[in-house]
């Protein structure tokens, strides 16, 4: 730390693990002082004879509240006020102080969080509610290597990113308003028809995100399976079988089908076309978030906050360059050559990474999103330690391996189509396969493309079949999505951002609107979405959050001011709002109606209480620790209270059987882990079960 | 027995129907309308099908046939059987 009479340039990091690398690398020997205050690591660095004081926060410090106490709404006075005094989970007391600590001596202040909305905004609250400045100077970096840290300290700029500035504060406030107010309203509009308080949560993004899902899971519901036939053949060529594929994929009736199969009975047929041409497949896009977000889905199935967390982690580590990032680009100026040097010194990329130094070709392929902010997600060629976690090492090697396939050159597959014609009807056999691996070649573990015999035949020539027969079919429902696939949906509707994205599902989880890692709709979330479907649908439709998304656009771009955007936000959630008390009892009604019913739906009813003979076993959550378990529902019956119960396995999914157990007469309930179900006693005791180890499996 | 409460609730999910004519409410009777409509394609896709074929060919779908139209065929078949 500088003497007491010393003054210091304070620099803001957006997290202690950045905060330390920040530093080291600023610091000439390479070795800051690190001084706890507060608990909260300070480092202290010498640069050009100036001292620098590198203080981390831990993500926002600060957070909005309501100006006033009514909890009512409409609610649209809001201040910016320490996270901890609203939040007592909050960490963040300790590194309140320490900024406010460091304030009097410090002569000028550098933001030096990531170079984002957040980023900006945490920096900005940080320097205007604790160190009462109102401009300072700000680096920008995208990854976290001692060169990238150097040279955005050297070229800092002397104030801070208006446009990014004031999306970022739009976005908070925004979504502050629509948040409370919109949940304020539903669950008052329960408590003053049902007089019980349930808080109904619900967001400008996660309204028509829950409305994505439920409306799939009403098509399914609604599903009924309609019949095709599809012809399926196979010829026999050089004494080698192959599938043929009729012209039509489907027929729809099975007249048709079989009329088909009957006129080409006699199984032989003739060669009338060959085509056949060379396709050109140019390497995938570097990653941006929501990319690797699919693909870390697809290969390790990451949820995308998940993968969003690993890669965090490997940012901090300057292992990768900032991950929250739309880009798809990778500019000249990030030194490839360089990037590529440095990753020959592990081991598993070095011949690949001396194939392309050698071919000196350090244009990389881009895809067409752009990011004013950073580039897509690539390496920085440090080495990585031993401390990395399994999953993280396996998201570096996805990275990386993309990062060194835009680099490959164009791969190449000929594709081959034989038309054979059999009585007027067209079968075609088709074939593939890659002449030139290029890019392919270092992208091998996570792309495939299948090699497919092809028959060499000349027209004219005859065809065996070996079969040709109709096969019947049903057609299947929609799929529900995933994390990822929901993801995507929301990428296509243009709802949300790339950082929140992933967040927004994960809230739907934990507000209990969905569970599964097929997503399903709970009958909660069902019931949400069906009343504000029926009597406010605004608020589940796409359309406004997509608009609101354009205006935060036209602020970063400033084109409106915050003042003049958030007046006329404000204006017009009066107004929906008004429009929503009118409502009021209605909707209430509606929602207390279907909250009964979803209840109702979602107690699992395993059989009849062994023990009151009049309640029935249920399964019952704890509100206070979250875990299940089985107990009778005549406990709330004063004249009985039936006090028995039965632990139930954390994790898998119930249900019920009907089925009694042989042992002790107890019922059965259906034990669903994964694609494993198993009919097991509900007493952990019973013999049946004998010994259950402690991750649920039967011992014997 | 038919009461004023049944003539308004939705007899399979107990829930109050758009109009106390509707044999059903409007999710049940959305599922209705597909179970007819399926009837048509199953009609139309293997020529000749009687109505109780095509319920028992569905019925054997499992989680393929929408819940919602399993309830209603369910439903029916229960009264027709009673």
């Amino acid at each position: 730390m500088p003497s007491k009479s010393e003054t210091y340039t304070l620099g803001i990091a957006e997290k202690p693990q950045a905060a330390k690398r920040i530093a080291r690398a600023l610091d000439e020997k390479g070795k800051p002082s690190v001084k706890r205050l507060n608990n909260v690591p300070v480092y202290t660095c010498t640069r050009n004879e100036k001292k620098i004081v590198v203080v981390p926060a831990i993500g926002h410090l600060f957070t909005l509240k309501q100006i006033g106490k009514t909890w009512n709404y409409p609610a649209l006075d809001y201040e910016w006020v320490p996270t901890h005094t609203v939040d007592k989970t909050a960490r963040t007391k300790n590194f309140v102080s320490t900024f406010s600590s460091l304030r009097k001596k410090a002569s000028n202040v550098i933001i030096m969080t990531d170079y984002d909305r957040e980023g900006e905004v945490i920096g900005y609250i940080i320097l205007k509610y604790l160190l009462k400045k109102n401009q300072a100077e700000r680096m920008k970096f995208s990854t976290l290597t001692r060169w990238d840290i150097l040279e955005a300290y050297d070229n800092r700029e002397k104030e801070l990113n208006l446009g990014f500035l004031n999306s970022g504060l739009i976005r908070h406030y925004i979504d502050w308003l629509y948040g409370i107010n919109y949940s304020r309203a539903l669950s008052l509009s329960l408590k003053h028809v049902a007089e019980k308080f349930k808080t109904i949560s619900i967001g400008r993004v996660q309204g028509p995100t829950l409305a994505f899902v439920v409306e799939k899971e009403n098509y399914i519901n609604l599903f009924v399976p309609k019949p095709y036939w599809i012809i399926d053949s196979e010829v026999r060529v050089n004494k080698e079988t192959c599938p043929a594929f009729y012209e039509k994929a489907r027929i729809d009736t099975k007249k048709e089908a079989q009329n088909i199969v009957k006129e080409c009975n006699n199984l032989i047929g003739a060669v009338k076309d060959v085509e056949e041409n060379q396709k050109n497949i140019p390497p995938r896009p570097p990653f941006n978030l929501s990319d690797l977000q699919r693909e870390a889905y697809k290969h390790f199935k990451f949820s995308p906050s998940k993968t969003l967390d690993f890669a965090e982690v490997l940012y901090l580590k300057a292992l990768i360059s900032y991950p929250r990032t739309d880009s798809q680009k990778l500019p000249m100026t990030l030194g490839h050559k360089r990037i590529l040097t440095n990753l020959t010194k592990n081991g598993s990329y070095k011949t690949y990474c001396i194939e392309i130094i050698e071919r000196k070709r350090f244009k990389p392929f881009e895809g067409r999103k752009k990011d004013a902010a950073h580039p897509a997600i690539h390496p920085t060629g440090n080495l990585i330690g031993e401390n990395l976690s399994l999953n993280e090492k396996k998201l570096y090697d996805l990275i990386v391996k993309r990062y060194l396939a835009v680099f490959g050159e164009r791969a190449k597959q000929v594709n081959k189509n034989i038309v054979i014609n059999i009585n007027s009807h067209h079968f075609e056999i088709r074939g593939s396969h890659i002449v030139k691996e290029g890019w392919i070649k270092y992208y091998k573990t996570y792309v495939s493309y299948l090699d497919i015999f092809i028959p060499d035949l000349k027209l004219g020539e005859k065809i065996f079949f070996n079969f040709i027969n109709e096969k019947e079919h049903f057609t299947e429902p929609t799929r529900r999505f995933n994390e990822s696939t929901l993801l995507k949906m929301m990428e296509d509707e243009q709802i949300g951002t790339k950082a929140t994205r992933a967040g927004i599902i994960k809230t739907l989880f934990g507000r209990g609107y969905v569970v599964g890692s097929v997503i399903k709709p709970t009958p909660l979330g069902m019931a949400v979405i069906e009343v504000l479907q029926k009597h406010y649908p605004i608020i589940v439709k796409p359309d406004m959050t997509r608009n609101l998304e354009l205006l935060m656009e036209n602020v970063q771009e400033e084109k409106t001011s915050v003042d003049e955007a958030i007046l006329s936000k404000k204006k017009e959630l009066k107004d929906m709002l008004l429009e929503f008390h009118k409502k009021e009892s209605e909707i209430g009604i509606a929602l207390n109606m279907n909250l009964l019913t979803s209840e109702k739906k979602s107690f699992i009813n395993l059989g009849a209480c062994p023990e009151c003979k009049v309640g029935e076993l249920r399964i019952i959550h704890s509100k206070k620790t979250g875990k299940r378990f089985i107990a009778c529902s005549s406990y709330k019956n004063s004249s009985i209270k039936c006090e028995v119960t039965y632990p139930l396995p954390p994790y898998g999914e119930i249900n019920r059987t009907n089925k009694i157990c042989q042992f002790d007469g107890l019922p059965l309930m259906e034990w669903k882990r994964g694609r494993k179900k198993e009919h097991v006693c509900i007493d952990f005791h019973c013999l049946s079960r004998k010994e259950v180890g402690k991750n649920g499996n039967k011992t014997e | 027995m038919v009461t004023k409460q049944n003539r308004i609730l939705c007899p399979i999910c107990k829930k109050t129907k758009n109009k106390p004519k509707d044999m059903y409410c409007n999710k049940h009777s959305l599922a209705q309308k597909s179970l007819k409509k399926g009837y048509e394609d199953w009609l139309k896709a293997y020529g000749i099908m009687s109505w109780d074929e095509y319920i028992k060919n569905i019925l054997d779908f499992g989680d393929l046939l929408g819940i919602l139209v399993r309830e209603v065929v369910e439903y029916e078949l229960y009264f027709k059987l009673n």
